[in-house]
């Protein structure tokens, strides 16, 4: 379950930069404090005076009859937060600070300026763009709740409001290693690759190299149902018991020795 | 004037020609210059408080995205400059501090005798 969050976070930043009134200031789990420096530079991106917002994935729960193969990722939330603190915006010599064009910062013009940010965001990832439709797949089992809330103060030694938008999302499922990768994941995958951010290349190559590699029938049957080696075994796959090196061959042919009947060559089925 | 308050008086004007810094009101209303009140500099003492890093909420875990600011708290000789009004939401720029940071003032405590206390915020 955790390739499909890395790839749900991905798909909104790109899905939403240069689409609201933050531009380029869209990061993907900012830990950081934003803070601005003393010639008013802030520290996050290329330090664009302009709100910012913060794409994380958090918490999911999944319920299920069996949980075996911990691959579902359930109810995923996906946390997308916006925000202001003095410094966001472009001041001039008068000490005029203008959050959005013509509109001077006032406590109203942050909650303003937030609230259309929100628009933008939900129009953004409702749009017919490349990486909105990304989101979508990834999200594919659906949205099945949204929260919103807000927060502002001045007790942090600036004035600030942010925003938070919740949605619990039924995220598609992580691809079994080994397999060829379900739409839309190779797609996003070559894009990532071709980034002028480094570490998203690096993202690329490391998410390919969790999910590539050879696998037999028998172990893909066991992680896709989580089962151990009886269990596996039970059904009729999988290595014969005490065969701890794992290598229990496929079988080639057999003879079915019956007391009342004659013996029978027994074929492997090719569809096995 | 009384004895008591010329002593203060002569103790503040001292201790801020020593320790006191030129700076910048920028007087705002509702976001923009103000129409009633120029800019001007003037010296007051500026002490920048520690950066803390803090969830947006002030502490709170609702919110994820977090904060780094430090503030600082600015103090004003009265009998120097009875006539300086400084209101929330002007901008006070430390012209004489390297990058010449700039502050928003959170609110002023004027119910003091000696000193006008400025709380300010990064700006």
């Amino acid at each position: 379950m955790s390739i499909v969050r890395i790839l749900a976070r991905h798909t909104i930043c790109e899905a939403l930069r240069d689409r609201t009134e933050v531009g380029n200031n869209v990061f993907n789990s900012l830990i950081n404090g934003v803070k601005l420096d003393g010639q008013g530079n802030l520290n996050i991106g290329e330090g664009q005076k302009k709100p910012f917002i913060s794409v994380f994935t958090d918490m999911s729960e999944t319920k299920a009859v069996s949980m075996n193969n911990m691959r579902e990722p359930g109810l995923t939330d996906i946390v997308i937060e916006w925000g202001y603190a003095e410094g966001m915006a472009a001041v001039n010599e008068d000490g005029e600070t203008f959050i959005m064009q013509g509109l001077a910062v006032t406590d109203d013009a942050i909650e303003f300026t937030l609230d259309i940010i929100a628009h933008q965001i939900i129009a953004a990832l409702n749009a017919d763009t490349v990486w909105a439709e990304r989101w979508k797949q990834v999200r594919s089992g659906g949205i099945k709740a949204m929260r919103r809330f807000r927060y502002a103060d001045q007790t942090d030694n600036t004035r600030l409001a942010v925003q938070q938008l919740r949605l619990d999302c039924r995220l598609m499922d992580d691809p079994m290693p080994g397999e060829p990768l379900p739409y839309p994941i190779e797609a996003i995958l070559s894009d990532m690759d071709l980034s002028q951010d480094l570490n998203i290349q690096a993202h690329a190559t490391l998410i390919r190299n969790a999910l590539t590699g050879t696998i037999t029938d028998w172990q893909a049957v066991q992680r896709r149902f989580g089962m151990s080696r009886d269990q596996l075994l039970a059904l009729g796959r999988g290595p014969l018991a005490g065969d701890d090196e794992r290598a229990t061959p496929p079988l080639q042919s057999g003879v079915l020795a019956r007391d009342n009947g004659p013996d029978e060559t027994i074929e492997p089925d090719p569809q096995d | 004037m009384s004895l008591a308050n010329h002593i203060r008086d002569q103790v503040v004007a001292a201790n801020d020609t020593v320790w006191g810094e030129t700076l910048q009101l920028l007087p705002l209303t509702d976001g923009r210059k103000s129409s009633e009140r120029p800019a001007r500099t003037f010296s007051g003492v500026l002490r920048s408080q520690t950066v803390e890093t803090n969830n947006m909420t002030a502490g709170g875990t609702d919110f994820l995205s977090k904060v780094a600011s430090a503030g600082s708290v600015l103090r004003i000789d009265r009998a120097r400059y009875a006539d300086l009004v400084i209101k929330a939401q002007d901008k006070i720029r430390a012209v004489s501090q390297p990058g010449a940071p700039l502050y928003i003032v959170q609110h002023v405590d004027d119910r003091r005798h000696d000193r006008l206390v400025v709380h300010l915020g990064d700006a």
